[in-house]
């Protein structure tokens, strides 16, 4: 299932992402993976959302997303958030 | 090489022996990169690949056996009965040791063991998997802005592959399709420099070989060694970009994928009789 969350702009939902994985692994000098979930542009604003997914692994976000409503795939695709991959995320550290 | 002689003379011969000459030992002339679940040149120090446990997140490095395989003894001790994913295939040729293929986003991480932690295989031989990843979106992807160059056309490139179907399964992607080759619908391969070509006639549910000559106008492609089309159309976009096994979808298994930045065509039936004694695709 994926939930997704926005952020006012992409710096935002990169750092979200950043520090929910910190939450979850070994000091980053130990490791190469940085980022918990992806994320995605607007096509109408400068906001993104953080697509939050609990499938076979689960990462705790401590309060990172508290405050924040989660967007349904249908919800996020009609508020214009391309969930298309050509857009997502970056494509490396 | 290992030399074993008998410094002390019993009337025998010397003892001589040395590691077998592997892939690029033979043919490493005009590599760019290379990655490989087996070790494809002997004086490669390095890992094969570098893995993240599900269980906790710890990474670890993954070299190589005696023989050269890849040490799947060592991927279930460090992982036990848990999934595990490929952060890091690492660059063996030497050329460019920033072009290692890197996934920094844990869910677009291909998988190297299910979740009971046996490693995938394809015909015997470990495999990275990209099939069972949630959004099927695990692609590696690496900026090739970060090494010394571009791939410029003529370039070749080979890869070990195994594919479900032909939804326009990408064996590797480019930045805004620079270039690419995919198992595209209709059963036929695509090769795409600018322009599309489709071509030849693709091998779905099975493990494959299939090697492609980007030299625009004169451009070809082949699958087990069987040609696929020659004479391509394909355009003169030069590789600046690589998401092996595509960007934007899932693709299937991977084993190995090689990039000459020349034209290859001297070699090419050669490099790919020593995949095939390898890998026994055909």
């Amino acid at each position: 299932m994926h939930l997704y969350y926005p952020f006012p702009d992409e710096t935002a939902a990169i750092t979200a992402s950043q520090d929910i994985y910190d939450l979850n692994a070994p000091p980053r000098d130990e490791r190469v993976t940085l980022y918990a979930f992806d994320w995605f542009p607007n096509s109408g604003n400068s906001t993104y959302v953080l697509a939050w997914e609990d499938e076979e692994q689960t990462f705790d976000t401590g309060d990172i997303l508290d405050g924040i409503t989660g967007l349904t795939e249908e919800e996020a695709i009609d508020a214009g958030y391309q969930l298309g991959e050509e857009h997502s995320g970056r494509a490396n550290a | 090489m290992i030399s074993i002689s008998n410094a002390i003379s019993v009337g025998r011969p010397a003892i001589q022996s040395s590691a077998p000459s592997l892939l690029l030992d033979q043919y490493g002339d005009d590599i760019t990169a290379a990655y490989s679940l087996r070790k494809l040149r002997n004086d490669y120090e390095g890992s094969a690949i570098r893995i993240r446990r599900f269980s906790d997140n710890t990474e670890q490095d993954i070299g190589f056996d005696s023989d050269g395989n890849l040490d799947t003894t060592a991927i279930t001790s460090f992982v036990g009965s848990n999934s595990a994913a490929v952060v890091t295939w690492y660059e063996q040729s030497g050329q460019a040791s920033t072009w290692n293929l890197v996934q920094a986003t844990t869910s677009r991480q291909p998988r190297i063991t299910d979740a009971s932690g046996n490693v995938f295989t394809v015909n015997g031989k470990p495999a990275i998997d990209d099939t069972n990843s949630g959004q099927a979106r695990l692609s590696f992807n690496t900026s090739f802005g970060q090494a010394p160059s571009n791939v410029t056309q003529p370039f070749h490139t080979f890869s070990v592959v195994q594919y479900p179907n032909t939804s326009d399964r990408m064996l590797f992607d480019g930045e805004s399709g620079d270039v690419r080759i995919s198992a595209y619908y209709g059963n036929v391969y695509r090769m795409y420099a600018g322009s599309s070509a489709n071509t030849g006639t693709n091998q779905t549910n099975t493990q494959v070989l299939v090697d492609g000559s980007f030299n625009d106008t004169s451009s070809y492609l082949f699958q087990n060694n069987v040609s696929q089309g020659t004479s391509l159309n394909i355009g003169t976009n030069h590789m600046r970009f690589l998401y092996l096994m595509g960007k934007s979808r899932s693709f299937g298994e991977t084993q190995e994928f090689l990039i000459y930045g020349a034209d290859v065509t001297t070699n090419r039936s050669d490099i790919a009789d020593n995949i095939n004694t390898y890998y026994s695709i055909y």
